[in-house]
Order: structure tokens, then sequence, then C-alpha cells
């Protein structure tokens, strides 16, 4: 087995909104193939991270760094860079005017300029992938809640990116329709996805998860192995997080 | 179980009153819209029975044809170039450079803000006195005045229901857009805009009836169309009734056809609805066909 | 604002319609003010000069009449020409003073006082236009104003050549002397003594010249082509006799008393 190499690094990232500072100095890496589970209370500055992982937000001071690559510099080009990392909405964001299959073949089509016949097998096979192979020719508002997220996961897997960020995917879903997703998800990560996913869902960053990035009023309180931290978290704050939830 | 209902007492207080009980209301409204509806018609039946005269109704369609065609030619490319210069209007209303943006919204509160009447008079007699006396020219000058007039004042209006449409269009759109790699450009042409397109629509067919029904001021540029035959005819005949009769019909020809090619344009637009997907499951299936 | 004078006009007019005939004695009369039904501006006969006082040639023989002689008070009210008599029978004036032509057909709808003043339609053209005579008009454009004598002989004209002129109707007469300037029509047919304003106030601007009606009628003819000889009079309701006789006797004194020539001379010199 190679040795795993940092895929996405973090290093001493600052934001601030107006004067608000909602990320104080995070800094961490994933590697190649790994999990990592980003959890902690509301206003922690999750999703503000993530976002800033694929630079829908800015960051002010500091790096990240996607395979070497300082995303946050100037001159980067940030579309193809963006081909490189998928991210899935907790909203879902599908396009309601495409078809789930076109919503798929939207990205390869229309950035990559793949052939249309090749792009849509693919987009087909990867329905199929998500357990939605029959529904290619129904709209997002045709479709449950749970079924639009595993389309958009699949939209985001058409780009072949190396890194999928989930921001708190499973959160705007009726309890009943989570388990479908986090299945996807689950085979997602035994494929070797590199993934970093913002969540509530204990039960999933505990089985799926290979480390835990617990973070706390902008800051990272603690990063540990999944199984040590639901065992024994090593921090206080990450003790009072785990108590709270029993 | 409807006698136990009947039996108790009818609720006092301010909430009984005349208007409190539906059935009463709704008969109200009823009869009012019958009335209304009995007198328009008496009248207008009367009127038209005592006032029109047959034969000068006749003599005059002709010329009201020759009008009406007219009128259609007009509005069918004013409507074209007013729609797809108000689209970019509306994205240039977007625009993130200031520049760009001020201009846009100076354009828009120009048009919309002065009257249509001041705006053709502008073009129609401003334009050509600034050449020398006798020297415009174009000849022909209140047809594409005309045109012109009512594309630049209508770009305004479908520019701002453009922008209200790409508004109306979710945050996360772009964001998902984005997150697979388009560029912004890429982002409004194939994810915003079609979504826009049709937050906007019914406030654009709104729009381009009006646009119709604006036609009636080209007569002050001397344009041939509709209310210029009604007023000659009335002015030679001093009859008003039989040419009126023409002239509402013939706009109406206009306006309805225009309302249903808007239904048309919004019944397209309505993504997986109940009915498509009803129809389609019914229906045949093409894999990887668009629909929209 | 014609627009808007004549959808006044026209809204009265079909409101008013079905109860047209409790109408006459509505306005007017019996010391009342008397309103006049005008379409202004038609410079000489009534126009605003730029501090916004109405004058012209109309407007002084309303003085004359109205005011001095009969004693009434009096006020213009501005309207757009081509409904002037529909909106005179539905009583939003008493009476018109507009330049208007008595002819047979309006006077079916209306009542004329005694004639008052006599012009020839006539046309003009920018100097150095190819226009020569009546027939070069074939096949041109010309402009006149909506539901005026001048568009009836540009019709006229126009059955002459078999249907080879195009007439551009406007508003106002100001519209079609802008079309003359803009380079849109080659010749507007009118009264001769607006057009002669005109011409005046315009280098570039100058009558067709040539024999015409006037020389047929052995008139003392002007040099400039005249299509046809009219007489202006006052229009009344039909009915409307009593002031109709009291207004002629009005015309009449001041004829006599030199009034009429001293306004005359005014506004008409040589």
């Amino acid at each position: 087995m190679s040795k795993p190499k940092p895929l996405v690094e973090f290093v001493d990232v600052n934001k601030w909104f107006g004067q608000n500072h909602v990320l104080k100095d995070v800094s961490f890496s994933v590697d190649e193939r790994e999990v990592v589970v980003i959890i902690g209370p509301s206003g922690s500055g999750k999703s503000t991270l993530l976002r800033c992982t694929n630079r829908l937000e800015e960051v002010q001071k500091g790096e990240i760094h996607l395979d070497g690559i300082p995303i946050t510099d100037e001159d980067v080009n940030i579309n193809h860079l963006r081909q490189r990392i998928g991210m899935v909405f907790q909203s879902f964001n599908l396009f309601p005017h495409l078809t789930a299959l076109e919503n798929v073949a939207a990205g390869p089509t229309k950035v990559k300029g793949v052939d249309e016949t090749e792009a849509y097998e693919h987009a087909q096979e990867l329905l199929n992938r998500v357990g939605l192979g029959d529904q290619g020719d129904s709209h997002p508002n045709e479709l449950s809640g749970g079924q639009q997220q595993r389309v958009a996961i699949a939209r985001a897997l058409a780009m072949e990116p190396q890194v999928m960020l989930f921001d708190e995917v499973t959160s705007a879903l009726d309890p009943e329709l989570v388990g479908e997703v986090l299945d996807v998800m689950g085979d997602l990560a035994n494929e070797g996805m590199t993934m970093l996913v913002v969540t509530h869902e204990m039960g999933f960053a505990q089985e799926v998860g290979d480390r835990i990035v617990l973070m706390s009023e902008g800051e990272v309180a603690e990063v540990t192995e999944a199984d040590q931290f639901f065992e024994q978290p090593r921090t206080e704050r990450g003790e009072r997080f785990l108590s709270r939830l029993l | 179980m409807s006698d136990a209902l009947s039996e108790r007492e009818e609720p006092t207080g301010a909430s009984s009153g005349l208007l409190a009980n539906d059935d009463l209301v709704r008969r109200i409204g009823e009869v009012v819209a019958g009335l209304f509806l009995a007198v328009v018609l008496g009248v207008l039946g009367w009127t038209v029975f005592s006032e029109v005269d047959p034969d000068l109704l006749q003599t005059i369609f002709p010329r009201f044809v020759t009008a009406y065609l007219l009128v259609i030619r007009i509005v069918i490319v004013s409507s074209i170039l007013s729609v797809s210069a108000g689209i970019i209007v509306g994205l240039a209303r977007i625009s993130s450079s200031p520049l760009t943006s001020n201009v846009a919204r100076g354009y828009i509160e120009f048009f919309r803000g002065t009257p249509l009447l001041f705006q053709l008079f502008l073009i129609y007699f401003g334009i050509p006195s600034l050449w020398g006396t006798g020297q415009f020219p174009i000849s022909d000058w209140e047809i594409p005045a005309a045109v012109i007039g009512l594309t630049l004042n209508h770009a305004a209006y479908v520019g701002e229901a453009m922008r209200g449409g790409i508004n109306a269009v979710p945050d996360g759109q772009m964001e998902a857009a984005r997150s697979i790699g388009m560029s912004r450009v890429q982002a409004m042409r194939e994810v915003i805009l079609p979504q826009a397109w049709r937050n906007a629509l019914a406030a654009i067919g709104n729009d381009q009836i009006i646009l119709v029904k604006d036609t009636s001021l080209l007569t002050l540029i001397s344009v041939p169309e509709i209310m210029q035959v009604f007023r000659s005819v009335n002015s030679a005949t001093f009859d008003p009734w039989t040419p009126l009769v023409w002239v509402c019909l013939f706009y109406l020809a206009v306006t309805l056809p225009m309302s249903k090619l808007v239904g048309v344009l919004e019944a397209r637009a309505d993504w997986g609805s109940d009915r498509k997907s009803l129809a389609k499951r019914l229906g045949s299936r093409m894999p990887g066909g668009g629909t929209s | 604002m014609d627009r808007r004078s004549y959808l006044k006009a026209s809204g009265a007019t079909f409101a008013a319609m079905g109860v047209a005939g409790c109408l006459d004695s509505f306005t007017g009369g019996d010391g009342e003010t008397i309103t006049i039904g005008s379409d202004i501006p038609y410079r000489p006969f009534e126009y605003n000069t730029e501090a916004g006082d109405l004058v012209g040639f109309d407007v002084e023989i309303a003085e004359a009449v109205f005011a001095e002689e009969l004693d009434y008070e009096y006020e213009f009210q501005s309207t757009s020409f081509d409904s002037i008599i529909g909106s005179l029978n539905n009583g939003n004036f008493r009476v018109i003073m507009s330049a208007m032509t008595i002819n047979e057909e309006r006077a079916e709808q209306v009542d004329f006082s005694d004639p008052y003043f006599t012009a020839y339609q006539t046309a003009v053209i920018l100097s150095g236009s190819d226009i020569t005579s009546k027939e070069d008009l074939r096949g041109v454009d010309v402009g006149v104003q909506k539901g005026t004598t001048g568009e009836t002989a540009a019709e006229a004209i126009r059955e002459e050549f078999d249907g080879e002129l195009n007439i551009q109707s406007f508003d106002q007469i100001t519209g079609a002397f802008d079309a003359l300037l803009n380079n849109q029509v080659v010749a507007v047919i009118n009264d001769n003594t607006v057009n002669a304003e005109f011409a005046n106030q315009n280098d570039e601007v100058q009558f067709l010249e040539g024999e015409g009606e006037a020389a047929d009628m052995g008139e003392n003819a002007p040099p400039y082509l005249t299509l046809t000889v009219e007489e202006y009079g006052i229009a009344f309701r039909q009915g409307d006799d009593e002031f109709r006789q009291e207004v002629n006797e009005g015309l009449a004194a001041i004829r006599e008393s030199g009034r009429y020539d001293e306004i005359y001379a005014e506004y008409f010199e040589g």
C-alpha cells in the first residue's frame, strides 16, 4: 500500500464576515482516499470552511492547497480547478429545467466538451450507480428529496473529481430518505473517493469516517481518528460535544 | 346529522353580518356580475343595432384590413427586437461592472420614465431635424421610427422583467453551476437564463400585449394603422360607432393570438409539472432527449 | 397634449351619444361664457405667443364679435380638428372657430354663420425641389392635416392621378410642416394664409406656382397654385338658430364699422 499523500491542505485559514471572525487559524489536511468528517455545533464554521474549499467563499488569510496547488491564489483558473472538486449541497440545487440525465451530463458536455453520446452513456451509468437508472427522464420536481440528492451526487461525480465535498447533504431530508443517500456516500468511500463531509449524522461519521475534525467557534478543536473519537475524544470540547449528543 | 346542526342557534355578534355568510356573498357577486353583463350587452346591443351602418361597415372593411396587416408586421418586428434587446438590457443591469449596470439603469429609467409618445416624437420629428432642411436621407421614416420607438421603450420593461426573473432564481443554482466548473457566462446561459426567462414570462407577455395597444399612438406620427383609419372614417362620415366596431375587433385580433402565444410559451416552460409527468408516463420516453 | 384632448373629446362623444338629444341647451347661452372649440395652433388664425398668450385672426374676430358687439364672455378650447364637429354636437363647446371651411358635408352636421374669410388650398414645397407643377406631384408623398379640406383636396388629386399619390395625414399642421423639412413629404397641401406664414418663417419653403381655381373663377388670383376656393364660417349646432342669427348680425356689424378691415390688415397686409 502506497503512502497516502495529502490531497487537500488547510494552512492557517482565516476568514472574516465583516467584523465577524468566522474561521480562526484552521489547519489540517485530507489524505488521498481519506474520508474526513467535520462535525461541531451550529455556527462553528463547518459549512463556511467547505465553501472556501471550492472558493464559493474567499479566504482572507492563509492558504488552501489542492494536490499541491494553492487554490487561494489570485491568478489560479478557478473554473478549471472546480472541475476537480465535486460539491453536493444541502438544498440539492439540481437544475430544474433539465432532466436528471441532463443534469448529470451537463458538466461533461458543456464544460469539458465531451461528445454527447459518450457523456450521456456515462451519465446513465452514474445514475445506475446511485440507484436511479430508471429516473433519467424525470425532472427534479418529480423526484423525492433523497432521489434528488442522489442525482446531485451523480452530477458531481460526472466531472470525475479528485475530491468530493458534502455540505450537510442530509439535513434537509425527511428521516426515512436519509439512509439511501448515506448508503451512496458509503459506497463512494469504499471505492476510494477522497471525501470531506460536513454532517450531523454521527452514525455515518463513526462508520464511514476515517478522521473526525471537530470545529467549535471557528477553530479546529480536535482532529482524531474516527473510532478513537467516538470511544474517547482527546479534548474537553470533544467530550462536551459528544456528551450532548448522547 | 344535518338535523343536529340546523338545531343549533345562529351565532350572534361581529362574526355574523351580511358578509360573513359565504353563500350569500357568492350569490350577491353573481347578481352583480349578471347585472353588469346584462347592462353592457344591452347597451352595446342597442347601440350597435341602432347606430351601426352595415353598408359603411362593409365599405370601410378593406381599409381596416390593410391597417391591421401593417400593425401585425410592426408588432412582430418590434416584439422580437424589444424582447431580444430587453434580455441584453436585463443582463447589463445585473452586471458586476458598475459602468455597465448604471448605464443600463439610466436607459431603463429614461425609457420607462418618459411617455412613449414623447419618445416617438423625439425619433420621428426630432432626429430628422438634426440634418439640414430637406436633407434627412430616409424618406419613409414613420415606420422605422415606430419600430425603433416601440423597441427602445419596451426593451426597458422587458429588461426590468428579466432582472426580476434573474433575481428570483435561487443563489444555489449559480453555486451549483460554478461548482461543476462553469464560468459565470456559461452558468448564466445554461442554468440561470432559462429559469429567469420562465420567471419573467408572465411579465414579458403582459408588456408585449401593451406594445400592441401602444401601436395606437402611431397615428400621431402618421402611421396608417387602425386608429388612423378610424379617425379618417369618423371625420369624413361623422359616424363613430360603425368604424369603432372594426377597431375593437381588429385590436382583439392581435391581442388574443398574442395571449395564446404567451400561454403556449408558459406551458413549454413548465418543466416536469403534474400534467407533463402524467403524459410522459403514458407516452413513450426518449433517453437523453430534452423536453425543455 | 393633442392625444389627451382627442381622448377627452372622444370619451365625451361616446359616453354622451345615448343622451345626445338632451345636450342642446347644455353649454353656453344666456350670458354664460361662450366656449369656442378650435384646433390650436393654426397660425395665423389661432396660436400662442411665446409668452403663452392666445392670438390670431380668429381670436381677434371672436373678441370683436362676441365681446365687443354682443357683450359675451368667451374662451377658446383647444381640441383636435378631425373630431371637432362631433365634439360640437356633443356639447363640448358652443361654436367652432377654427379656420373651418364651409362645405356641404359639414353643413349636413352643423349650421354655419355667414362666411368671414376667403381662402385657397395651396401647396408648399422646398426651394430647390424639382416640383414645378401639380402634375409633378404624381407618385410623391404629400402632407396634410387630418380632417381638413386640404386633405380632401389631396384626395381629389389622388383620384385624378388614379391613386398615384401618397397622403400622410398629421394631427396638427405643424406635423406636416415638420415632415416637409424632414424630407418625409415633398409638399404640404393646406390653406394659403397658413402656408404663407410657414413660408415666411422659413427661407427654404416656397409656394408651388401655377394657375388654378382662383384664376378659373376670375378672382384676384395669387401667383401660386390654388386647388380650391373656400370660405370660412363659424360652426353652430343645428337648431342653435337664435344665437347664430345674433352672431351673423355681429359679423355684419364689424364689417360695417371697419373693425373687420382693421383686424384683416393686422394679419394680412398686402
